[in-house]
């Protein structure tokens, strides 16, 4: 009884501090005036309409969308063909380097990998720094883990040494097994680790700020210089952002139902 | 339908030798099986004829032609493994249609065999089913026509009933059995099972530390064991320690014993094998020339029989009776043990 009661309270306080400033924002976005008061004053659409206006926030949108698309599709192939390999050769110092190496860019601060990519590719004549190419580069390998860690999972559950013998017996080619066989079986762990690596990417900030320039502006950039401009601005722009989350997390849970796997039930019978 | 051929084989995983010059040949449509203690190198042996792992000198041959550097794709061998390792990804009908698939047949043959494997199997109301959604005695007859989709010229089960419980086994075993005889394929058998070895095979090559211990039909290896390990691994024995004096005269703590055969044995230390079901506690007309008498200590149930444990000058033999009429036999009872010559079995030391 303690115990249940004691969960809920977490519970609640939890999802409290995650929903309620969200909350409080789209709010804001709807209010005239916020200045003073606990809830803003007022009803109107005045922020949406001049956030679709300026040509900054839309193009930082579509910047944004487009980064962490590629850098969703980059690590999809780089980390099946990773995981693959490291799997399927099975050997221990490998192993135990992999797992090292993919919790890098988790111990890096992603301050100090920006200042970094900075520093290495500027140079005299030739410079990347201010390119969408280097965030999307800096995106792929700051995200990477997330996309790692499911798929290995994945290939743990599947039983993937004797699936290789199988089809390899029954007369599969390379590509006929990636395709008929590694890929759909992996579909579960691809869909968690898109939407980790999705959603890193949308709202990444700090290496962000550091390696584009004016053209390549993502979106959490232009959201921190909306706060400049006026409260109920500001809200409207973080709400978009929030929005296009949730609408990206669904779609791709969506496609999860329809690509539906099952290998829930085989491996543990296995 | 090819034969199989090892000549030679030493397959080495670091400084463990796990097969050492091995010499196997299963003949066309023969039913063979590789059984032995876990780590004697059976699976090894199956890998190697499979094409999942190289030899490290000898050579694999399937129907007569060298396999060294032919690879698994390209073999012809069919695989059943020990977790069925089905695509969760396919229905039962999709599972047995890839190797097919995958070797580009014609969409209308696809079908027609498909359709003839899943009912060669029973399991035609289960071709649109996932693996998920199939027990294991299921999924287990679908990779069993997946193997055989193909057409293969050599069949490899490794464990293939040892995810599976009693009941399933048994009624899997004699189906294994019946679809081999139809198709008349070249199998191998890979099982730690004895039991199971006896019962399927044409004929049983026991294995222990990578050597083939003995290999012939299962009623030479369960009733003329070579070795000692033969002698203990399959069924159950009693082994008794002694000499052998010559002229088929065996001498042991409690006495002396006439056996039927000294099999070109030279005098010295060796064991006198002899199964409990031909161990008899009445004196018969066949089983008059041998008796030893100890004292009953301990009785167990196994069903249509009755296993008896009886001391006889600090050896322990085991008796296997009918049941009938054994109320009066308890712990303590003093008894006498009769067998004949001809039954007994003398074993070289080594």
């Amino acid at each position: 009884m303690i115990k249940k009661s004691l969960f809920l309270t977490v519970g609640i306080m939890y999802l409290f501090f995650i929903i309620a400033p969200i909350i409080l924002m789209m709010i804001g976005s709807f209010g005239e005036k916020w200045f003073g008061t606990l809830l803003p004053t007022g009803f109107t659409f005045e922020w949406y309409a001049k956030l679709f206006s300026r040509l900054m926030y839309v193009r930082a949108m579509k910047m944004s969308l487009q980064v962490a698309s590629l850098t969703v599709l980059i690590n999809a192939f780089l980390a099946i063909s990773s995981v693959y390999a490291v799997y399927v050769l099975n050997k221990d110092w490998l192993t135990r380097a992999f797992d090292f190496i993919i919790l890098l860019p988790i111990a890096v601060p992603p301050v100090v990998m920006g200042l970094g990519l900075v520093q290495a590719f500027n140079w005299p004549g030739f410079s990347l720094v201010g390119t969408w190419q280097l965030l999307l580069g800096a995106h792929v390998i700051f995200t990477m883990p997330f996309m790692l860690k499911p798929l290995m999972a994945n290939m743990e559950l599947i039983g993937w040494n004797t699936l290789e013998d199988a089809a390899l017996s029954l007369g599969a080619s390379p590509l006929f097994l990636a395709r008929k066989v590694l890929v759909p079986n992996l579909l579960p762990g691809l869909i968690s680790g898109s939407i980790m690596t999705f959603a890193m990417s949308l709202g990444e900030f700090q290496l962000a700020v550091m390696v584009t320039g004016s053209t390549s502006q993502t979106y959490p950039v232009v959201l921190y210089q909306a706060f400049y401009v006026s409260t109920g601005f500001a809200c409207a722009a973080t709400t978009l952002l929030v929005l296009m989350s949730i609408v990206s997390l669904f779609g791709v849970i969506g496609m999860s139902f329809i690509f539906r796997t099952r290998i829930d039930k085989v491996s543990l019978s296995a | 339908m090819s034969k199989v051929e090892l000549r030679g084989v030493t397959k080495k995983f670091g400084r463990t030798t796990a097969i050492s010059s091995l010499d196997l040949c299963v003949e066309k449509s023969e039913f063979l099986s590789l059984v032995g203690p876990s780590g004697c190198g059976k699976t090894t042996t199956l890998r190697l004829i499979a094409g999942f792992i190289r030899p490290d000198s000898g050579k694999v041959l399937i129907g007569n032609k060298d396999m060294n550097r032919v690879s698994v794709k390209n073999r012809d061998v069919g695989i059943v493994f020990q977790n069925y390792a089905l695509f969760p990804n396919m229905t039962a009908s999709e599972n047995v249609a890839f190797g097919m698939k995958a070797r580009k047949a014609e969409q209308g043959t696809i079908t027609t065999r498909v359709t003839e494997l899943l009912e060669m199997v029973g399991l035609s109301a289960k071709a649109t089913s996932f693996p998920n959604e199939l027990s294991g005695g299921q999924q287990q007859r679908i990779a069993l026509a997946r193997a055989l989709a193909i057409e293969p010229r050599v069949l490899l089960l490794d464990e293939p009933l040892s995810a599976l419980d009693a009941k399933v086994r048994n009624t899997l075993r004699f189906e294994i059995k019946r679809i081999q005889q139809e198709s008349g394929i070249t199998t191998i058998y890979v099982t730690h099972d004895q039991e199971e070895a006896l019962a399927i095979s044409d004929r049983v090559a026991l294995m222990n530390s990578g050597r083939i211990e003995q290999i012939g039909t299962p009623g030479q290896i369960y009733s003329r064991p070579s070795t000692l390990f033969s002698a203990n691994f399959v069924g159950v024995n009693n082994l008794i320690k002694g000499d052998y004096k010559g002229n088929e005269i065996f001498r042991w703590a409690g006495g002396t014993v006439s056996a039927a055969c000294s099999c070109g044995l030279k005098p010295g230390r060796c064991w006198l094998s002899i199964r409990p079901e031909k161990i008899k506690i009445e004196k018969t007309e066949e089983s008059q020339s041998n008796s030893v008498s100890g004292v009953c200590r301990g009785k167990i149930f196994l069903g249509p029989l009755v296993r008896l444990a009886v001391e006889s000058y600090g050896e322990m033999f085991l008796v296997d009776l009918l049941n009938e009429n054994l109320q009066e036999i308890s712990t303590g009872k003093r008894m006498d043990l009769y067998f004949a010559p001809e039954n007994t079995l003398l074993i070289r030391e080594e």
